[in-house]
């Protein structure tokens, strides 16, 4: 087979690749919204820095704001759930028999949003989840 | 191979009652077959949340993401359940549904599509009942039709009457179902495992 004749299509696979690099991309938010029968559903996500320890506290509030304002619309939330993922790099080294340890200042934190909530049109929910990702963003230095 | 399928709205505790569900199932099943129990994460969403916790409670989790395993992705769940079939062979299959999946046409499925039959078992938030009863009344009654047990959830956070008003709505829904009480985040004995399952 010569290299171009593939059934699959070189500016979609292109754009994929970019788009997953951009949703990876520390600072970068990344939100999907759809609806789903009566439900609207929104995904996102966020990649920051912090030296912030207690940085699941800060993710936790901001759900918790983004909650009080979709019940403020007289919205009902299904749920707003998030995982945080933080690589804290260590390195370990020998240069004769004793080895030596040191730690990167910055933790990296992949922050990953699902919400599902009901009597709040796309937009408004999908602008609600981007808002809460932006306070993290700022607590943080991504 | 046993199907169970675990539904309920969200927020209603499934991701919690199918952990030790599963683990009741694991200790019960024929300790020779190399796979016992597999589950099936169904979540509407791109991203999901409820698959990594399980993988951090030391299970292998098969991922069904961005559509609803009742409607929209129905074709890859029972793709997913014959590659299962074909690979692990395990005594039983759990699928979690998203929240807003009606699981008796997911049932209608697989009985149509793979000849497997399924028991339902959906579970409810009694601390919510009161608050979604009304304004969602269409989608929590089809979630409830046609199930066999229906565990009524998160009774440590409400009062006695609520309970009894939440089990009374439910055989109103669904009048051959099982109505159980359960706080899944402390230990649910047995008897309810075997029940759901539909052991009893």
């Amino acid at each position: 087979m010569s290299e171009h004749n593939h059934d699959h299509n070189h500016s979609q696979n292109n754009h994929a690749s970019r788009l997953n690099q951009l949703k990876s991309a520390t600072g970068s938010i990344y939100i999907k919204r759809m609806m789903h029968d009566e439900a609207t559903v929104i995904s996102g996500s966020l990649t920051v820095v912090t030296q912030d320890p207690h940085f699941t506290e800060i993710v936790a509030e901001a759900l918790e704001t983004a909650g009080a304002k979709i019940t403020e619309l007289g919205g009902i939330i299904g749920h707003i759930k998030a995982t945080t993922t933080t690589t804290n790099t260590k390195m370990i080294s020998v240069t004769d028999e004793s080895a030596m340890i040191k730690e990167a200042i910055d933790i990296k934190v992949v922050i990953i949003i699902a919400a599902i909530v009901f009597l709040v049109d796309e937009k408004t929910a999908g602008d609600i989840i981007r808002q809460a990702l932006v306070s993290v963003r700022k607590t943080a230095k991504g | 191979m046993n199907v169970v399928i675990l539904g309920g709205f969200l927020g209603a505790g499934k991701t919690t009652a199918l952990l030790q569900f599963a683990r009741y199932l694991t200790d019960i099943s024929d300790q020779n077959r190399n796979y016992k129990v597999a589950i099936i994460e169904n979540e509407i969403g791109e991203v999901g949340i409820d698959d990594q916790f399980l993988r951090g409670s030391g299970y292998k989790v098969n991922n069904l993401f961005d559509g609803c395993a009742c409607c929209t992705v129905s074709g890859e769940l029972m793709s997913s359940i014959a590659t299962i079939k074909d690979e692990m062979d395990p005594e039983w299959i759990i699928i979690e549904t998203t929240g807003v999946a009606f699981p008796t046409s997911m049932q209608k499925n697989l009985e149509e599509a793979l000849g497997y039959e399924s028991v339902i078992c959906v579970l409810l938030d009694a601390s919510r009942w009161m608050r979604l009863r009304i304004p969602l009344a269409g989608m929590l009654s089809e979630q409830i039709k046609g199930s066999n047990t229906v565990l009524v959830n998160k009774i440590d956070l409400v009062e006695e009457d609520v309970v009894a008003t939440v089990e009374s709505d439910v055989l109103e829904i669904e009048p051959n179902t099982n109505v159980l009480s359960i706080s899944a985040l402390g230990e649910v004995d047995n008897s309810i495992w075997r029940t759901v399952a539909g052991l009893i």
